[in-house]
């Protein structure tokens, strides 16, 4: 008998005796069905949040009026990097490469390049982030929130309609040119009731809004006034 | 009645999923040398290739009942041999194996070309069995797969889970690999 068929031989003796003995045994079926399961069930629940955090960061950015900024030029631009919760978005591209890691548990996952996989996810999350967005989920999470409702998330929501630094929310009471009052809706120490405001850019005040319009400044307080380079109106 | 000789592997492992242990043994007749061939190769070493290919057959008997008795029965079983050679290789090497692979980060387009690999089988197999120590294990193991076990891309692409076109890269820069490698020991390769 030569080594090969030997050799063959004992280890194929070896292993069936430890499958007789008992030794060695499959494990069952419903094994793996609840390991595909749970993994299945994992991707799906990153995927969700994932697509949750998305929406919440699209509509943070617009409940704050940071969106407004990318319309305020270069210095709006800027400010918008500036406030921009790339924290959030850190943790939101961590969600989704740990999905991608999941995803390559499956044929169709580790046969597409990394780079496609992720820029699929991504466009996905992106697409079901935004028509989470179109829904009224935020604004009644929202509503909880700040009803004391909403015991676990309710942090996230909170002060997101307020003024920011360099960015200002209040009703318009006075137009006067370029000049204009807006109340004071967050209580704001730094300002009494109502607070001035002095458009430095050629905003065209008069014509563009109204009295009881609600409004979002970006601009600097300088001498107990803000000096706004740039106005919108807010949605209602 | 069919012998369990003639039956196909899938068959095989069917009746081994239902309890025919005894079956396991056609099965681990049918792949043992070739395990061997390519645990010899892949881990360019003859140590403890033994316990290791028994490892990778007590695998994948533990692990029977996942195999989806509609696919190939041959990349799933070389899939759990890969694993087990890499972990293999993990013990016994000191720097990392697999690093992040660039090649699986696009896409290629590779086209597998049969009469190419038919023409260049022969040779690539004689330098192969020449010693392949030399040669990374990433590229060691394409060659291997390719080559000596007659594997297809889409097989080898389903055993390393990494992009078909990912395969015909690492392959065609293995085959240069080879080349120099073998040009700087002398031996010239058409």
């Amino acid at each position: 008998m030569s080594n090969a068929t030997e050799q063959n031989n004992n280890l194929k003796d070896l292993v069936l005796r430890k499958i007789e003995s008992g030794e060695l045994s499959m494990k069952p079926k419903y094994y793996f069905v609840l390991k595909v399961s749970l993994l299945i069930f994992i991707a799906f629940v990153t995927f969700m949040l994932s697509a949750l955090l998305v929406s919440y960061i699209l509509f943070s950015l617009r409940e704050g009026g940071q969106f407004f900024l990318i319309g305020f030029g270069t210095r709006g631009l800027y400010e918008f990097f500036m406030v921009f919760p790339w924290l959030l978005l850190g943790l939101d591209i961590l969600l989704l490469l740990f999905l991608d890691w999941l995803l390559k548990s499956f044929r169709f996952g580790y046969n597409s390049p990394i780079i496609y996989l992720f820029s699929g996810s991504l466009l996905l999350i992106t697409v079901l982030g935004s028509l989470i967005n179109f829904t009224s989920f935020h604004d009644n999470m929202m509503r909880r929130a700040e009803g004391k409702n909403l015991p676990f998330a309710g942090g996230l929501y909170d002060g997101l309609r307020k003024s920011h630094d360099g960015l200002f929310l209040g009703t318009i009471v006075a137009i006067e040119g370029n000049e204009f009052m807006i109340t004071n809706s967050d209580n704001d120490p730094r300002f009494s009731e109502t607070i001035k405001v002095i458009a430095t850019i050629n905003a065209d005040i008069q014509n563009r809004f109204s009295l009881g319009d609600k409004v979002f400044i970006a601009g600097d307080v300088v001498n107990g006034a803000i000096h706004a380079y740039g106005v919108h109106a807010v949605t209602p | 009645m069919n012998s369990p000789s003639t039956y196909t592997d899938e068959q095989l492992a069917k009746l081994v999923q239902e309890g025919d242990g005894e079956q396991f043994g056609t099965l681990m007749e049918r792949y043992q040398q070739k395990l061997f061939r390519y645990g010899r190769k892949f881990l360019a070493s003859e140590d403890n290739i033994e316990d290791v290919v028994q490892d990778v057959f007590i695998k994948t008997y533990q692990n029977i009942q996942s195999f989806d008795v509609s696919q190939r029965f041959s990349p799933w079983i070389y899939r759990i041999a890969h694993n087990t050679y890499v972990n293999a290789l993990k013990k016994s090497s000191n720097g990392p194996l697999y690093i992040f692979d660039f090649d699986t980060l696009i896409s290629h387009t590779v086209v597998e070309d049969p009469i190419e690999k038919e023409r260049e089988q022969k040779e690539i197999k004689e330098i192969v069995d020449k010693g392949l120590g030399e040669i990374e294990p990433k590229y060691r193991e394409m060659l291997v797969l390719y080559y000596i076990e007659d594997l297809s891309y889409k097989e080898i692409s389903d055993i390393l889970r990494v992009p078909i076109g990912t395969v015909g890269v690492r392959i065609m820069r293995a085959k240069e690999i080879l080349k120099e490698t073998y040009k700087k020991m002398g031996i010239e390769i058409k």
